[in-house]
């Protein structure tokens, strides 16, 4: 219930901020046609009104049907089944965000750099930050990788790759 | 009409025509279980291919990449969750969970009867109904496909998982993407910020591969990276290729006959396309089984039934009035044109033969796709022997190839980064993701079809209930949405009463 408050209040500045950009588009200028601001204005609306409601939702319990213990007392247990709720694995969001940011580096330096040096780049590091200690096999898994996609495609089937705007 | 039928049989039944028949389906497979490339880029490269085949061999090459498309889309969707075409977007709901769960090899199998199935129901139909079905088809003006796209976008309640409100906002959120770029009527910028890469919109295969990617790829980085001090433990899991038995076959009947008449329908009416015939058939599937959604095969078959019924369907309009249903059909016509045929009625008139050899040779293709997927199922399955590091990393390096490859434009990789960074934040507070692409596939369609009415109507909303198509559409959505508010109340009353 908290997230879901904190993620409605976060829904309702971010309409706030898009309804103000849809103010300033053109108005219409065909008869009877509502113009480019309408469509966006009716979606916003309504998300509005449902961000509201989010404030004071609370989420159901994510459940699954799951096959009972053969050792169950009942006569048909092999074939029961009862609800649980479901549980996966929390990683902590921090962790999560690094990964993000380094792939976003490698992205980043595939502009620049090119599809190779960018993609070797981004999953070497990505690949270092969860264990694999010994840089030279996580470079060369990277690089392996990276290069049998860039002959596939660029040689191969002949679908140009980002170069790199610095080359 | 016997006369013509033998003439298309010998026309269908040469050596030239199984080779093309086969390089097509083998091609279209390929091209949609890569997530970076669709079969309409096989289409269109194939195009300058056919120029010097005959009109049988050039447009059975067509057919065979069409329909091999439709069923290889499930291909990457079941083993990896990343739909290779966006007709398979809600074959990864149920067809990744199974196999996540080991059941990669009776997911695929299903697959590719179902898709089997769709095909030749959906070419049963344009033997049989086509005339009539395309006359209903034509009459679906911009009134009746908004009222259907509507109808379509109420399936989000279905795939709302636990919370109806946010598999709505995040709908609605997919919706509101659709709104950046050009203006569908006016053709003026909206949200575009000055960046001339935005003036074509936000892309559904990034945003797709984003979503259903990049949060998998991170969550399995970081359990590699909490079990890294653990002994290793291996991985290989026994995944077995499964063709299904006649008894899964029989069970499955009932929903394949559904979503494949659903996929012919939907298909034969221009502007639609395989995405919505794909999700209303899930939308039937769950509201039939509830566990659809939790990793049951019914997702699985209801998807795949209805995008291949999509492929007889668009073909509808497309030999009997010479309207092209979707990208695909489209680049078809112009192929038939390049051959000196121009579909339509005179199509049947004059070249009756031709018309009975492409019928014949959609039978054999539907056949062919079954005999190579099923070969190529026991391949497919090895990926999963992958190490999960290992096969991530592919992945992600595809998510960039796949992203940039289908416009040869950067500004899609990073669409796909900040839908992937959206995508894992959704899923970690519990919004649905599937909502949020149906609103994607959607909204150009609704917006378009919306103002385009009212332009006809001189700005009257009165339009969409004078026409009895639209209205029945509109009511059957309003009934889907209020559905769950309905039944909860149904469900109160009889627990009062009950007491």
């Amino acid at each position: 219930m908290k997230h879901n408050r904190i993620i409605a209040v976060i829904l309702l500045i971010f309409i706030g901020w898009w309804a103000y950009l849809t103010t300033q588009l053109p108005e219409t200028t065909m008869p009877g046609e509502p113009g480019p601001k309408f469509f966006p204005a009716v979606i916003l609306g309504l998300m509005a009104v449902f961000s509201v409601l989010l404030f004071f939702t609370k989420d159901k319990k994510d459940t699954a049907m799951v096959k009972t213990d053969e050792t169950d007392d009942t006569d048909d247990a092999e074939d029961a089944e009862k609800e649980v709720e479901k549980k996966e694995e929390v990683f902590p969001i921090f962790s999560a965000l690094k990964l993000f940011a380094v792939f976003f580096v490698g992205i980043v330096l595939v502009y620049f750099l090119g599809f190779n040096i960018g993609m070797i780049f981004g999953l070497t590091v990505m690949l270092w930050m969860i264990g694999w200690r010994l840089f030279p096999r996580a470079i060369l898994f990277s690089a392996a990788v990276t290069l049998a996609v860039y002959f596939l495609f660029d040689w191969l089937l002949k679908i140009p790759l980002p170069k790199g705007s610095l080359f | 009409m016997l006369d013509l039928f033998i003439e298309g049989l010998s026309i269908a039944f040469t050596l030239e025509n199984f080779i093309f028949m086969f390089f097509g389906c083998v091609l279209g497979i390929v091209f949609a279980a890569i997530p970076a490339l669709t079969f309409s880029t096989a289409l269109i490269l194939l195009i300058p291919l056919t120029f010097g085949l005959t009109p049988i061999a050039a447009i059975s090459v067509l057919l065979g990449v069409f329909a091999g498309g439709m069923t290889g889309g499930s291909i990457s969707s079941i083993l990896l969750g990343i739909p290779g075409t966006p007709s398979a977007a809600a074959t990864v709901i149920d067809g990744y969970l199974l196999a996540k769960k080991g059941q990669a090899g009776k997911a695929l199998g299903m697959a590719i009867y179902s898709s089997v199935f769709g095909g030749i129901f959906s070419l049963l139909v344009l033997i049989l109904v086509a005339p009539q079905i395309a006359k209903v088809a034509i009459k679906f003006g911009p009134v009746e496909l908004f009222a259907l796209v509507v109808f379509g976008f109420s399936t989000i309640i279905s795939l709302s998982e636990t919370s109806i409100v946010k598999g709505i906002l995040a709908g609605l959120f997919g919706l509101l993407l659709c709104t950046i770029g050009l203006d569908p009527v006016m053709g003026l910028q909206r949200y575009t910020f000055g960046f001339a890469n935005l003036m074509t919109g936000v892309g559904l295969m990034p945003v797709m591969i984003g979503m259903f990617a990049l949060p998998e790829i991170i969550d399995n980085f970081l359990q590699a990276s909490k079990n890294r001090h653990k002994p290793p433990v291996k991985q290989k899991q026994q995944v077995k290729a499964n063709f299904p038995s006649l008894k899964e076959m029989k069970e499955a009947f009932i929903l394949n006959l559904q979503a494949s008449a659903i996929g012919t329908f939907v298909g034969a009416i221009p502007g639609t396309g395989g995405p919505i015939a794909c999700f209303m058939a899930l939308d039937v599937a769950k509201r039939k089984n509830p566990k659809v959604g939790t990793g049951h095969i019914d997702g699985v078959i209801a998807p795949e039934s209805a995008n291949n019924g999509v492929t007889g369907g668009a073909l509808i309009p497309l030999l009997t009035l010479g309207i092209p249903g979707d990208s695909a059909t489209a680049i078809m016509l112009g192929a038939l044109m390049i051959h000196g045929l121009v579909p339509g009625p005179l199509l049947f008139r004059d070249n009756g033969a031709l018309v009975y050899a492409i019928f014949i040779s959609i039978l054999i293709i539907n056949f062919m796709v079954l005999a190579i997927q099923f070969i190529g199922m026991k391949l497919f399955v090895k990926v999963l022997d992958i190490p999960k590091v290992n096969l991530m990393s592919m992945i992600l390096v595809m998510a960039v190839v796949g992203s940039f490859a289908i416009n040869l434009n950067y500004a899609d990789i990073v669409v796909m980064f900040f839908a992937g960074l959206l995508g894992y934040f959704m899923k970690k507070f519990g919004f649905p993701i599937v909502p949020l692409i149906l609103g994607l596939v959607l909204g150009y369609s609704i917006e378009d079809n919306f103002r385009k009415s009212l332009v006809f109507s001189d700005g009257s909303l009165g339009i969409f209930v004078t026409s009895p198509v639209s209205l029945v559409f509109l009511i059957l959505a309003v009934l889907m949405l209020l559905a769950p508010t309905i039944r909860s109340w149904l469900n109160k009353n009889k627990a009062k009463k009950a007491i």
